[in-house]
């Protein structure tokens, strides 16, 4: 299929995975047909700032004031967040999906806490775009949707199929240790000169099951697989009651790393050959590594990532700063942006349908 | 060889809206000489040589804390233009660019940071700092998430162009009380005022 920015047909699912090489965020933009759309997470083009998933659905000329009807958060770790109170400012009539938390008063306490020190430039981006979004739905009036595992956050009847979006995770357990991870950090936020660094792990990722007519998808965030049965994979994989079948779209969790995978992802949650999408990250280790690679393509041949893993490289700069630079023996990086786009389309109304797929900016087919 | 320098602290220097006020005013060659004095100031110890001279230096902080009419500054603050003869202007910094960056791993001889360039914008950058460029002062600030910032040009003092690479923590003061409850307050209106389902 051609790349195109033509809205999908109102029988057409979308499902379409954009990327930016890791350092400025991911995000998946959901059409769940008859112009009703979904947006999860959020990222920028770091040059202008600007959220990349808005710019897309405006390409399309989608009314996002009123047709985007639901923004999910699935984490709030940098790579997933930037950008998304600008997203909300512009998507008037969406709800806002975060993942539960039980001790409320604590965690905006901690989000407040930190939001003050912006003016020291210590606010860490995750709850500045929090911080924000908040400001947002408290002048709107709007709800804040509780993802949990097996909950419905949005449902649409679409020409007599009913279109819906579950959270398959976090987990009752995973939500009570996010109590105590905020405990944590709200003791660590003080100093005015100093930001918190998340180092947190990606259990408490909402992963979201997609029934869109006969067909099934799964987008599997950052969630990781543990040896502990309370959370994980492995929890969705022995706990869940909402899959009903297998799905043919997977959206591979945490950029293909090793720590995200198990086989019985692929032989218990997918279909044979899923269409399998899948966002590098550049930074520090890279993701994913040849040997993950290797071991995802075992299980389908249409696997598409964002963009290609970038080698390390020096931002171009004058001259003389880069001799002085360069004569300290000083390691400096870019984070380098690489826009992808893996945009797949379904027509729901028709069981046999297969997925087609358009690629847009640095986005290319793995095998 | 570069000159890796260690300076004495001194609030302007941490302060990372003095450049931006003060661009508003005045050109950046004459921020640079500012700037440049301040961090010399110990050479000027004769009142004749130097542009700014200072009371002192909580006089300083005082006026540029508190006065944001400039019309309004005492003389002494004040350069004035009749005062930049070429003879007076001799220390200077060129060609600089800027960093403001936080550190996300402490390692066993360096730091790594993620830094944003203030001068260009752009894309972010990562970086390792080793520790003994970090000045004494500022080794108490060596902390995970801590905020810097990095300067790197050429100074002219007296003439002579100096290589430099200039990393500052920023240490604003800490909280008062009115801080954490501003914070608190707003966390409770948002707890009373959001709807959760």
């Amino acid at each position: 299929m051609n790349p195109s920015f033509d809205p999908p047909e109102s029988n057409t699912a979308e499902i379409s995975v954009l990327g930016t090489g890791g350092g400025y965020g991911e995000c998946s933009i959901i059409h769940l047909g008859n112009n009703s759309w979904v947006v999860v997470d959020s990222c920028i083009d770091p040059l202008t700032h600007s959220s990349l998933p808005l710019n897309y659905l405006k390409k399309m000329h989608v009314d996002v004031a009123n047709d985007v009807k639901l923004i999910i958060c699935t984490h709030w770790h940098d790579d997933h967040i930037l950008g998304i109170s600008e997203l909300l400012e512009n998507c008037k009539n969406a709800k806002l999906s975060l993942a539960k938390t039980t001790d409320r008063v604590k965690f905006l306490s901690f989000v407040s806490l930190d939001f003050q020190k912006l003016r020291s430039e210590a606010t860490a981006s995750s709850t500045f775009e929090i911080n924000r979004c908040f400001d947002i739905l408290k002048s709107r009036q709007q709800d804040i949707i509780s993802a949990v595992q097996d909950r419905l956050l949005i449902s649409l009847d679409q020409g007599g199929n009913r279109n819906e979006i579950i959270s398959l995770s976090p987990s009752d357990y995973i939500i009570s240790e996010f109590d105590k991870e905020i405990s944590t950090l709200i003791t660590e936020f003080g100093d005015p000169n100093q930001k918190i660094v998340f180092q947190t792990p990606n259990t408490k990722s909402i992963v979201l099951f997609l029934k869109l007519g006969n067909h099934r998808a799964i987008l599997g965030a950052d969630l990781e697989v543990t040896e502990d049965i309370r959370h994980g994979w492995l929890n969705i994989i022995n706990s869940c009651q909402s899959i009903d079948k297998k799905a043919s779209h997977f959206k591979v969790p945490h950029h293909g790393s090793e720590n995200g995978y198990h086989s019985k992802i692929w032989i218990e949650l997918l279909k044979e050959n899923p269409l399998s999408t899948l966002t590098p990250w550049n930074r520090n280790n890279k993701l994913p590594t040849p040997d993950m690679l290797k071991q995802l393509i075992t299980h389908t041949d249409r696997l598409f990532m964002t963009s290609k893993l970038l080698k390390d490289k020096p931002k171009d700069r004058k001259k003389e700063i880069e001799k002085i630079i360069s004569r300290q023996k000083r390691n400096l990086r870019e984070d380098r942006y690489h826009f992808g786009l893996i945009q797949s389309r379904i027509d729901f109304c028709d069981p046999n349908a297969e997925w087609e797929v358009a690629l847009f900016g640095n986005a290319f087919h793995v095998n | 060889m570069i000159e890796t320098t260690s300076y004495d602290p001194h609030w302007i220097l941490d302060n990372p809206f003095s450049d931006v006020n003060y661009n508003k005013q005045y050109s950046s060659h004459l921020i640079n000489i500012f700037n440049t004095q301040i961090l010399n100031r110990n050479q000027f110890s004769n009142e004749e040589d130097s542009l700014l001279g200072f009371k002192d230096e909580e006089d300083s902080q005082f006026d540029i804390q508190n006065k944001a009419d400039f019309s309004s500054y005492p003389d002494y603050f004040l350069p004035k233009f009749s005062e930049f003869s070429s003879h007076k202007i001799r220390n200077y910094i060129a060609n600089s660019q800027k960093w403001v960056g936080y550190i996300t791993e402490l390692n066993k001889d360096f730091y790594t940071a993620r830094l944003e360039d203030i001068t260009h914008g752009g894309t972010y950058e990562v970086g390792d700092f080793f520790y003994d460029e970090v000045s004494k002062e500022d080794r108490e600030y060596l902390k995970l998430g801590a905020i810097f910032y990095w300067s790197v040009g050429h100074s002219v003092r007296n003439g002579q162009v100096i290589k430099e690479s200039i990393v500052r923590f920023q240490r604003l003061p800490k909280w008062t009380e009115d801080d954490y409850n501003e914070a608190l307050d707003r966390a409770n209106d948002l707890n009373q005022t959001l709807k959760w389902d």
